[in-house]
């Protein structure tokens, strides 16, 4: 496993890779078990809990997490009787298919809590990833907050000047207006983005740099 | 369009991600190739454009709402190897950064959005630009078209991964499924159309020099992103059809009705299910028809409203260090 | 520490795309370590002049075979394609917008970016980043997130990018917009320590005063002056007359 230089303080976090690992295990095994193996699956979902209260996940979190996903999951898995018929074998895949999800979304849960985003570029790195895909994910993971308040404060800016009764198609319109305009801007600072980095002696070579 | 995990069997999850993978590489291999050295921080930006992009709402009924997906607007803007990956590192971020989206579904998920989406979808709109002549309006109806293909290019794959998932269930009708899925899928390929071919008008009045342009290289990119984009789709068909099980019942009366042998071997199997759906006179055949001629139709009207002459503004933004 | 760059820009002219002439005939020289400051209302074309200084425009940048229609020379290095690169190691320039500059993860990483690209060793490269903190006063910075900081921060920080380069001369487009008199202060203290060649691109006159010999001043894309400090910032009418002064 390569180290880091001096000047990128982070170290390689000890295990990612393992981390990663065990996420998939437990997806992979939860998606491979049948409705007759819900005893492994309950055992399953019991090591997951587990592991998200040794990551000390609060469990404000875990329930605010779980509310969000639970009704869009359930609705998922609700709309395989629906389009097949409501008998026996279709419920117990409907539930195998919830069951599922649930586990895989909280394992990946636990996984975005023990591994930063920032050691898992390192990590992909360290898995000889193209220099490229890593550089292009850490440029995006830099300035995804950046456009993220941008359309926050667009967003803000054109509702205070909305006047009338908005309806379907002016909301449209103004979304469209909204992430056309985020284009622009977003664009434009890519450029700019660029400008400063071959200024700083950027030739397109992406060399080992964090 | 994000598939959870538990959806699909396994299996599926690792053949579509095994050919996402092979896609999605050969892009980063392609990449240099369309943006030079503005590769690192012109993908990176659209990725976060797309994220952002994504969670605007766009209101339908009720208190559901509609989001852009983003392939065709990716490609339009930074051509198919970088719109590729783009999408891709936005799933991705979806899923290490936010734990939005199954981690086996990044398979599927990859293939349906950033192959499908992104090289499929500038496929198309350099087909309509050949088509049409490659000017900017030309791009804008490119968008529109290719905005409601790729989303039923992607229904229809998608139901084929579903049907391989429960091919072992008997019970299993894959018509009606199929048919529920393009019903559907229908419609959000409109929304993904009105959504993505405004966004580009917008752009496309205002700054038509942001908009990709191909460089001129001796093999031009529309055609290898043509394959790319067939040969992945024929691969996940064939790579998927072994298995297929025997037809279940419904299918073997449809078989039998189209006078099709029923001793076809079993790698055939879902192409005899297409066959099917040509020969029944179900609901499933007819919605079929319906939701390709409607679709069809309304993308038409779609394309020619926004592919409409575009007059600058009489006030033009200037953006960038024009000082 | 890199010598201090010499400036010549002989004839300038210059439109985006082909469009009106943002830049007109612009000529002057600037010997090494002198101290200048460019003053102009918005719109003038100082930013557009120092992406020049920088071989960052024209886009693209002429060809060796046409070096003598390159209107910018740096230590008599004309910008052309080939000497580029060394023309953007030895001119540093520090642009409006600091979000836009400061693309690494964390300061110290961004720092770093400049010292990685001349291929140095490792050792190399972290000292450079710790002198290069050091001199903008955010030696404990090194490992905090660039999302999370103030804009005076970030300029610094970005400053500390430009500087680890060890340039011969420093370009600054509007370093001082909206900046707080603290920050501001700042600023001004580590312009002030910087030993080499200093362009100040400007309308603010309070500053100019401190840290300048000697001003242009640039209005619609045309020379209109240049002279000693005193001289221009005593000459009312030609403040006024170019939007210097209210």
């Amino acid at each position: 496993m390569t180290d880091s230089p001096p000047f990128c303080p982070a170290r390689l976090e000890s295990g990612a890779i393992v981390k990663l690992i065990t996420s998939m295990t437990i997806v992979l095994l939860a998606c491979s078990l049948s409705w007759e193996a819900w005893p492994a699956a309950g055992a399953l979902l019991a090591v997951t809990l587990a592991a998200l209260a040794c990551a000390r996940v609060r469990l404000a979190v875990l329930c605010r997490r779980l509310g969000l996903f639970l009704p869009i999951m359930s609705l998922i898995a609700l709309s395989i009787p629906l389009s097949q018929g409501f008998t026996t074998t279709w419920l117990q895949i409907s539930a195998t298919v919830l069951l599922r999800g649930v586990i895989s979304f909280l394992s990946g849960l636990w996984l975005i809590h023990v591994l930063p985003f920032d050691n898992l570029l390192l990590t992909m790195r360290a898995l000889r990833v193209p220099a490229i895909v890593v550089a292009c994910l850490a440029m995006m993971h830099r300035y995804l907050f950046v456009l993220w308040e941008e359309i926050e404060r667009l967003r803000t800016a054109r509702r205070a000047r909305r006047f009338g009764r908005p309806n379907r198609v002016s909301d449209w319109l103004a979304a469209i207006g909204l992430i056309g305009t985020l284009v622009i801007r977003s664009l434009d600072r890519g450029h700019r983005i660029h400008r400063a980095m071959v200024s700083r002696g950027w030739d397109g070579h992406v060399r080992p740099w964090p | 369009m994000h598939i959870p995990d538990g959806l699909l069997d396994t299996r599926v999850c690792l053949v579509t991600g095994g050919i996402s993978l092979a896609a999605v590489t050969y892009s980063v291999h392609r990449l240099k190739d369309s943006l030079a050295d503005r590769t690192v921080p012109m993908t990176g930006m659209v990725a976060a454009l797309v994220f952002a992009g994504q969670m605007v709402n766009f209101p339908v009924a009720g208190g559901t709402s509609g989001h852009l997906v983003g392939g065709v607007l990716a490609a339009r803007l930074l051509g198919p190897w970088a719109g590729c990956l783009a999408l891709t590192l936005v799933l991705f971020v979806q899923k290490f950064l936010f734990n939005d989206g199954g981690l086996l579904a990044l398979g599927p998920n990859v293939f349906h959005m950033a192959v499908i989406g992104s090289l499929g979808g500038y496929a198309i709109q350099s087909a309509v630009a050949r088509l049409a002549g490659d000017t900017v309006r030309s791009r804008v109806i490119g968008v529109v078209v290719a905005g409601w293909v790729t989303v039923m290019a992607a229904a229809v794959l998608c139901s084929i991964e579903f049907a391989v998932s429960h091919s072992a269930n008997p019970e299993f009708r894959f018509l009606h499924f199929l048919a529920l899925m393009m019903l559907f899928h229908a419609l959000i390929g409109i929304g993904e159309s009105l959504i993505s071919g405004g966004i580009i008008r917008y752009v496309a009045i205002r700054r038509p020099e942001l908009l990709y342009n191909p460089p001129a290289t001796v093999f031009r990119p529309w055609r290898s992103s043509i394959a790319a984009g067939l040969c992945a789709a024929l691969l996940a068909t064939v790579l998927l059809a072994p298995f297929a099980s025997s037809s279940p019942d419904g299918l073997e009366t449809a078989l039998a009705e189209s006078h099709l042998s029923t001793t076809q071997p079993t790698t055939l199997s879902l192409f005899d299910n297409y066959a099917a759906v040509f020969s029944t006179d179900g609901w499933e055949y007819w919605s079929v028809v319906i939701s390709g001629l409607l679709g069809t139709t309304i993308v038409f009207v779609i394309a020619i409203v926004l592919g409409r002459p575009l007059h600058r503004p009489s006030t033009t933004a200037t953006e960038g260090a024009r000082d | 520490m890199t010598p201090a760059v010499a400036v010549d820009v002989q004839k300038l002219t210059f439109g985006y795309g082909g469009g009106p002439d943002v830049l007109s005939d612009i000529t002057f020289q600037i010997a090494p370590a002198e101290r200048v400051a460019l003053l102009g209302p918005s719109g003038a074309g100082k930013s557009t002049l120092l992406l020049h200084l920088n071989a960052l425009l024209p886009e693209p940048l002429p060809l060796p075979s046409d070096a003598h229609r390159a209107a910018v020379t740096i230590d008599g290095l004309p910008a052309t394609a080939e000497h580029a690169a060394e023309i953007r190691r030895r001119v540093g320039v520090l642009f409006q917008n600091p979000t836009d500059q400061l693309f690494g993860a964390t300061v110290g990483r961004d720092v770093a970016f400049g010292p990685l690209h001349l291929n140095l060793g490792d050792t190399e490269i972290q000292e450079r980043v710790e002198q290069a903190l050091a001199d903008v006063k955010l030696e404990a910075f090194a490992e905090r997130d660039t999302a999370r900081l103030s804009l005076g921060e970030r300029k610094r920080a970005c400053l500390a990018g430009v500087l680890a380069c060890r340039p011969g001369c420093l370009a600054l487009d509007e370093p001082f917009a909206n900046l707080d008199p603290r920050g501001r202060r700042q600023l001004a203290e580590i312009l002030l320590d910087f030993p080499g060649t200093l362009i100040l691109a400007t309308h603010d006159l309070a500053l100019v005063r401190e840290l300048t010999d000697r001003i242009i001043v640039l209005d619609n894309g045309q020379l209109c002056a240049d002279a000693v400090a005193e001289v221009i910032l005593a000459d009312d009418q030609l403040l006024k007359r170019h939007g210097l002064v209210a």
